[in-house]
C-alpha cells in the first residue's frame, strides 16, 4: 500500500464570471498550497464527451491524450497548476503517493456554453498531462471524487464472508440487455473467490424487483450492493420533476423507476457500505443526441452524491460508472475490485486505480482506450477503507441470520435516535437524560440477545463514563463448547483524540492469565491485545468468562455521544489452532 | 388566534405519470393525509383525486424557462402577480373553486388553505398569487390564511417561552459572490429586532460551518434568520456559508437540519436585495425540503424584493410574532397584509410561509416564569424529540410502503404512541395569565 498526501479540489460555477469555473485547493498537504484560488474557461467540451460516451472508434491514444489535456485545462491553470505540480513534486520526492479528490460543486442553473458541458459532466478521471500521463491509472496519483463533507465514517467491521447482493435489471422497456451475461460477467470477474466457503459470498437478487430487494436486504447482513442495470434521469413515479435514478422491475416485466431517496431508505439501517452501479453491458448505448442526452451521464452521479450525501446514511463509498462498460473491461474491473477489497491494507482509490490499470494494460483495450476512464469513485470513509475485515468465518442458520439482521436494524435505529437525542446542545440535551438513558437501555437489551444468538463470541464491553473520567471496559469470552483457550489476541481500534489508553489489567476470570497492550506510537489510534496462558490450561464450560479489563481515560469537555471500540482483528486459539469464535465491539457512551 | 381556531383545507397535488396529469387531493389535515397515503400504498392506488391542468411543463428544458417566465430574476409588477394569479385560479377543478366560495363568504372561523406537493415544478408554482377570479388575491382576503405545507404525521408541540426570544440573524457574503451591502441588508431585515426589549439578537456575519454550529449550540436561539444568495444543486435548494478562505461554501437542508438544536421554531430564509441573488429559488427550494429532514417551519423568498419591502415585511412580522404570542401564521399573515399596502408593488407575494410542524404555532409565549416552567420546559422538549423520531420513522414508513422492514413498521408504530403521550402531557400545562 502506498502512503499518501492529498490534495483536494473544489470547482463550483464562477458567479462573477458565467461561464468560468472557479477552482479552488481546499486542502493540500503544502501549507502554500491551500486557499489557491482561479477562474478557469473550461476547454473540455460536449463533442469530446460524446466521443467518451460512444463505444467506437477506440483505443485511440492520441484523442485521449487530447481529452485528457483538455480536462487537466479546464481545472489546472495559473495557481492551480503549480500547486498540484508542486504537491506531485514534492510527493515524489518524499516517496509518497498524492491522492487527488476532487469536490464538484456543480449547480442546476449553471451557465454552459454552447458546446461546454455541466461540471459534474466532467470525465475527471482523464486528467493528462505530459509529464505525469494520465494520473487515474497510476496507483501514486489515485483521482476520485468527493462531496463537501468530509471523510467521517469508519471502516465498517465485517466478519468473512463479505456478502454482495448483485441486482441484474433488464426491464423489457429499456434496450435490450441480456441478464444471464451480466450476471456472468461477475461470476467470471470473482472466479475462484466465489466457492463455497471462500472469503466472498455472492447472491443474485431475483426477481430484482423492488419488494425481493428490500425482502433481501431485511433477512441477510449484505456488505456490498451491486447494481447492474439502467440508470436515467427523468420521471420517477407521481413526481413530474426530473431525478437521477435506477430501474428496478415490476412484476409484468417493465421498469420500476427508484429514485435516490428510495435507495437511501432501502439501504438505511442495513450493512451495505458499498454501492457499485454499472450500466448493462449487454445492452446498446443510447444514442449519442438522445433528448436526454445531458441528464444521462449524470444519473449513477447524482444517484452518489446523494447516497453518500446523506448525514444520516450509512454507505461510505460509491463506485459509479459514468459510461456504459465493455463487457471484457467489466470482467477486468470487477476481478480488480473484489480481489483487492479482501486486501486490508489497500483503500478504495488504490483498489479502483488498480483496476484502471488493468484493464489499460490489456491487450483488448490498452492506455488509449475509454474503457479505463469509465469508473467514477466517490468516498467519505476514513483513509479510504470501507471495510475492515475479520478472517474467521461463522456459518449460521438463517433463522438466526434473520434475526440477527433485525437486531443489527433495530441497534441502528437506537443509534440513531440516541445520536439525535445528544447532539442538542448542553441546555437542552439535560431536560432529555430520561429519553437518553431509554435508549442506552435498549442498546444493551439488543446487544444481550444479538450476543446469545451468535454462540462463541469474543467481546468488548464498554459503559457510560463522565468527560475527563477513566472508563474499564472488560474483554469477555463467551463459549459454547468446553475448552481450554490458550491466548486471546485482539487488535482494537479507539477514536485516540477522545480516548487514552491508559493500563490493563487480567479479568476476573483469569487470574492467571498474563495480558500485555502494546500501542505503537505511529498508529495511536489502535492497540494490540493478547491475553496469554487465558484458562491456565484448564477445560473451561460453556460461560463467560471476564479475561481481560482495558482503561481508558475521557479527554475532559468532550460533549456526550457514542464512541466505538472496535476489535478489528482477533484470534482465539487452543494448541495452536484458531477457535471458530465471532468477536463483538463496544462502545462508550459519553454522558454530561 | 390557536390553530384550532381555523378551518383548515390540505391541497396534495400528485401526478399520473402514466395518463400525464396532475390530481388534486384535497385532505381536512395532516391526519387525513397521511392515512389516505397509508390506504394508497395498500391499496391500487387509483385514488387519484381531481385532475387539473396546472400551468407546469414536464420537460427538464422547459421546467427552467418556466422559471424565467415567473420572473425570478426581476422583482413582480402587481398586473403579473394578478395574471399568474388568474391563470392558477383558472386552473382549478370547479369543485374547488367552489369550496373555496362557500369557504371565504362563511361566517365561520378562517379558512387555513395548505398546499402541499413533493414536486418541485409544483411547489414552484407562485401560489401565494392565486386570485379567487376578477384580480382579486386570495391570499388576502381576512377569510384565509394561504400557506405552503411539508406534512409531518404527527404535529410538533409548541416550545414556551418568556421573551425575549432569541434571535441569530446570519449574513453571509463570500468574496466570490454578487457581493451584498450587509449594513442595508441587516438594518432592512433586523430593523425591529435590534432595539426591542421582545428579542434577544445575535448577528453572526460571514459564518463558516463551525462558526454556525458552534453558535446554534453554544446559545441556542428560537429563530434563525439567514440573508443572502442561494442556489439549486440536484434540485434541492442550498444557501451559502463561508469556507475558511471566506468563499463560498455551498450548505445543504441536510446540512443544517443535522445542527439545528431543538429550539429552534422557525427559519427565515431572506433574499438579499442589494445583489441580484444568484437562484433565488433555492430559498424555496430550501424550505420545501423533504420532510424526513425534520427542519422547522419556514418563511422564504421566492421573487427579488426591494429593501422597502424586505424593511416592512420582517418589522411587521417580528411586531406581530409578540403581538400573538408566538403564532407564526397570524404574524406572517399580518406582515403579508403590512407589505401589500404598497398598491404600487407586488414584493408581498413573494413571501411565502411554508408549515413543516403540522400546527404552524411553533412558538408559545407567555409573560413570565412560572415555578413548574422548568419541568413544563422539559416535558416539551421531551415531546418535541419523540415527535422527531416519530416522524422520521413515518416518513420510512410512508417511502417504503409495503417494502418496509416489519421490525421498523413496530417500531413506528411504539415511538408514535410514545410521542403522542408525551405531547398530551406537554399540553396539559396550563396558562392562567394575560399576555
Amino acid at each position: 500500500m502506498a502512503d499518501y498526501n492529498e490534495i483536494h479540489l473544489v470547482i463550483a460555477p464562477d458567479i462573477a464570471q458565467p461561464g468560468n469555473w472557479s477552482v479552488q485547493v481546499a486542502k493540500g498537504f503544502l501549507p502554500e498550497s491551500k486557499g489557491r484560488h482561479e477562474s478557469v474557461s473550461p476547454t473540455f467540451s460536449r463533442a469530446q464527451l460524446r466521443r467518451l460516451r460512444s463505444r467506437n472508434g477506440w483505443a485511440n491514444l492520441d484523442e485521449l491524450r487530447q481529452i485528457g489535456s483538455d480536462v487537466w485545462a479546464s481545472i489546472l491553470s495559473g495557481q492551480i497548476a503549480n500547486a498540484l505540480q508542486t504537491e506531485l513534486f514534492v510527493s515524489n520526492a518524499m516517496t509518497r503517493g498524492l491522492r487527488i479528490r476532487v469536490i464538484l460543486v456543480d449547480q442546476d442553473n449553471e451557465t454552459v456554453a454552447d458546446d461546454g458541458v455541466l461540471i459534474s459532466e466532467l470525465p475527471v478521471e482523464a486528467l493528462y498531462e505530459a509529464t505525469h500521463s494520465f494520473l487515474a491509472t497510476n496507483t501514486l496519483t489515485p483521482v476520485s471524487r468527493s462531496l463537501q463533507s468530509g471523510q467521517d465514517r469508519e471502516p465498517f467491521e465485517v466478519p468473512l464472508p463479505l456478502r454482495v447482493l448483485v441486482v441484474v435489471a433488464t426491464p423489457t422497456d429499456k434496450p435490450e440487455a441480456n441478464a444471464a451475461q451480466e450476471l456472468e460477467v461477475i461470476e467470471n470477474g470473482l472466479g475462484a473467490l466465489i466457492h463455497p466457503g471462500g472469503p466472498l459470498e455472492l447472491e443474485v437478487c431475483q426477481p430484482a424487483t423492488r419488494s425481493e430487494l428490500a425482502r433481501r436486504l431485511a433477512n441477510k447482513n449484505y456488505h456490498i450492493l451491486h447494481f447492474i442495470g439502467h440508470g436515467g434521469f427523468g420521471i420517477v413515479g407521481d413526481d413530474p420533476s426530473y431525478r437521477p435514478h435506477v430501474s428496478l422491475v415490476k412484476d409484468d416485466g417493465t421498469s420500476d423507476l427508484v429514485d435516490a431517496e428510495t435507495l437511501l431508505f432501502m439501504l438505511s439501517n442495513t450493512q451495505v457500505r458499498l454501492l457499485v452501479m454499472t450500466a448493462c453491458s449487454s445492452a446498446a448505448a443510447s444514442p449519442p443526441d438522445s433528448l436526454d442526452e445531458r441528464y444521462a451521464p449524470k444519473a449513477f452521479d447524482g444517484i452518489a452524491q446523494r447516497i453518500i450525501g446523506d448525514a444520516g446514511g450509512n454507505v461510505s463509498a460509491v463506485v459509479a460508472m459514468q459510461f456504459d462498460m465493455e463487457s471484457e473491461a467489466a470482467v477486468i474491473f470487477t476481478r480488480a475490485l473484489y480481489q483487492n477489497l479482501l486486501h486490508q491494507e489497500k483503500s478504495l482509490d488504490e483498489i479502483v486505480t488498480q483496476a484502471r490499470r488493468d484493464i489499460s494494460l490489456d491487450a483488448r483495450f490498452g492506455a488509449g482506450h475509454r474503457a479505463w476512464v469509465t469508473p467514477a469513485i466517490y468516498w467519505r470513509c476514513k483513509g479510504g477503507k470501507v471495510f475492515n475485515l475479520q478472517a474467521l468465518q461463522i456459518n449460521l442458520d438463517p433463522h438466526t441470520q434473520a434475526r440477527l439482521t433485525a437486531l443489527n436494524m433495530l441497534l441502528d435505529k437506537y443509534r440513531e435516535f440516541l445520536e439525535t437525542l445528544t447532539n442538542q446542545p448542553p441546555q437542552i440535551r439535560q431536560h432529555l437524560s430520561l429519553d437518553i438513558n431509554n435508549y442506552r437501555q435498549k442498546i444493551a437489551e439488543v446487544e444481550t440477545e444479538r450476543t446469545q444468538l451468535m454462540g462463541a463470541t469474543v467481546q468488548l464491553r464498554g459503559g457510560t463514563v463522565k468527560p475527563g473520567q477513566e472508563i474499564r471496559c472488560r474483554i469477555f469470552l463467551r463459549l459454547v463448547l468446553p475448552s481450554a483457550v490458550d491466548s486471546v489476541e485482539l487488535e482494537i481500534a479507539f477514536p485516540s483524540d477522545k480516548l487514552s489508553f491508559v493500563g490493563e489489567e487480567t479479568g476476573g476470570n483469569a487470574a492467571n492469565a498474563a495480558i500485555v497492550v502494546a500501542q505503537r506510537p505511529a498508529d495511536p489510534d489502535k492497540i494490540r491485545v493478547v491475553v496469554s496462558n487465558t484458562s491456565n490450561n484448564q477445560e473451561w464450560t460453556p460461560e463467560k468468562y471476564e479475561i481481560g479489563i482495558l482503561k481508558f481515560k475521557v479527554q475532559a469537555g468532550l460533549n456526550p455521544e457514542i464512541l466505538d471500540l472496535k476489535i478489528t482483528s482477533f484470534r482465539v486459539t487452543r494448541a495452536g489452532n484458531a477457535l471458530p469464535i465471532q468477536a463483538l465491539s463496544g462502545v462508550v457512551f459519553i454522558d454530561d | 388566534m390557536q390553530a384550532d381556531d381555523y378551518r383548515e383545507a390540505l391541497w396534495n397535488f400528485t401526478f399520473d405519470e402514466r395518463r400525464e396529469t396532475f390530481f388534486l387531493n384535497q385532505s381536512r389535515d395532516e391526519t387525513e393525509l397521511y392515512e389516505s397515503l397509508e390506504r394508497k400504498q395498500s391499496s391500487s392506488g387509483d385514488e387519484k383525486g381531481l385532475p387539473i391542468a396546472l400551468p407546469v411543463s414536464k420537460s427538464p428544458s422547459e421546467s427552467k424557462s418556466q422559471i424565467n417566465f415567473r420572473g425570478r430574476r426581476e422583482r413582480n409588477q402587481p398586473f403579473e402577480a394578478r395574471a399568474s394569479g388568474d391563470r392558477l385560479w383558472q386552473a382549478l377543478p370547479e369543485e374547488i373553486k367552489n369550496f373555496l366560495r362557500d369557504s371565504i363568504n362563511s361566517p365561520n372561523n378562517p379558512l387555513r388553505l395548505k398546499i402541499y406537493s413533493t414536486h418541485p415544478a409544483v411547489t414552484d408554482l407562485p401560489w401565494e398569487q392565486i386570485t379567487y377570479g376578477a384580480g382579486s388575491f386570495l391570499a388576502l382576503h381576512p377569510n384565509v390564511r394561504l400557506v405552503r405545507s411539508v406534512p409531518v404525521r404527527l404535529s410538533t408541540p409548541p416550545l414556551t417561552v418568556a421573551p425575549p426570544l432569541r434571535v441569530l440573524v446570519v449574513m453571509t457574503n463570500p468574496k466570490d459572490e454578487r457581493l451584498l451591502d450587509p449594513y442595508g441588508e441587516q438594518q432592512a431585515v433586523a430593523k425591529r429586532l435590534f432595539n426591542s426589549p421582545d428579542y434577544d439578537l445575535q448577528i453572526l456575519g460571514e459564518p463558516t460551518l463551525e462558526a454556525l454550529q458552534h453558535e446554534l449550540s453554544q446559545n441556542p436561539p428560537h429563530v434563525l434568520h439567514y440573508i443572502g444568495h442561494a442556489g439549486i444543486r440536484n434540485g434541492q435548494g442550498c444557501i451559502i456559508l463561508h469556507d475558511p478562505n471566506k468563499m463560498t461554501y455551498w450548505m445543504s437542508a441536510n446540512q443544517l437540519a443535522a445542527m439545528l438544536p431543538t429550539t429552534v421554531r422557525l427559519v427565515c430564509l431572506s433574499t438579499c436585495f442589494t445583489a441580484e441573488n444568484y437562484q433565488i429559488m433555492g430559498l424555496s427550494r430550501f424550505a420545501h425540503s423533504p420532510a424526513r429532514l425534520q427542519l422547522p417551519t419556514m418563511i422564504a423568498n421566492q421573487f427579488p424584493i426591494d429593501g422597502q419591502s424586505a424593511e416592512t415585511f420582517w418589522d411587521a412580522f417580528y411586531t406581530e410574532l409578540i403581538i400573538w404570542r408566538g403564532d407564526i401564521g397570524e404574524a406572517f399573515h399580518k406582515a403579508r397584509l403590512a407589505t401589500a399596502q404598497n398598491p404600487s408593488s407586488a414584493d408581498w407575494t413573494s413571501f411565502q410561509l411554508v408549515l413543516r410542524d403540522g400546527a404552524g404555532k411553533g412558538l408559545h409565549l407567555v409573560q413570565t416564569q412560572k415555578a413548574d416552567d422548568s419541568l413544563r420546559f422539559a416535558t416539551e422538549l421531551r415531546a418535541q424529540m419523540a415527535v422527531q423520531i416519530a416522524n422520521s420513522l413515518a416518513e420510512q414508513v410512508r417511502v417504503l410502503g409495503d417494502d418496509v422492514p416489519s421490525e421498523v413498521r413496530d417500531l413506528y408504530e411504539t415511538e408514535t404512541a410514545r410521542a403522542s403521550d408525551l405531547t398530551a402531557a406537554a399540553s396539559a400545562f396550563s396558562d392562567d395569565e394575560k399576555f
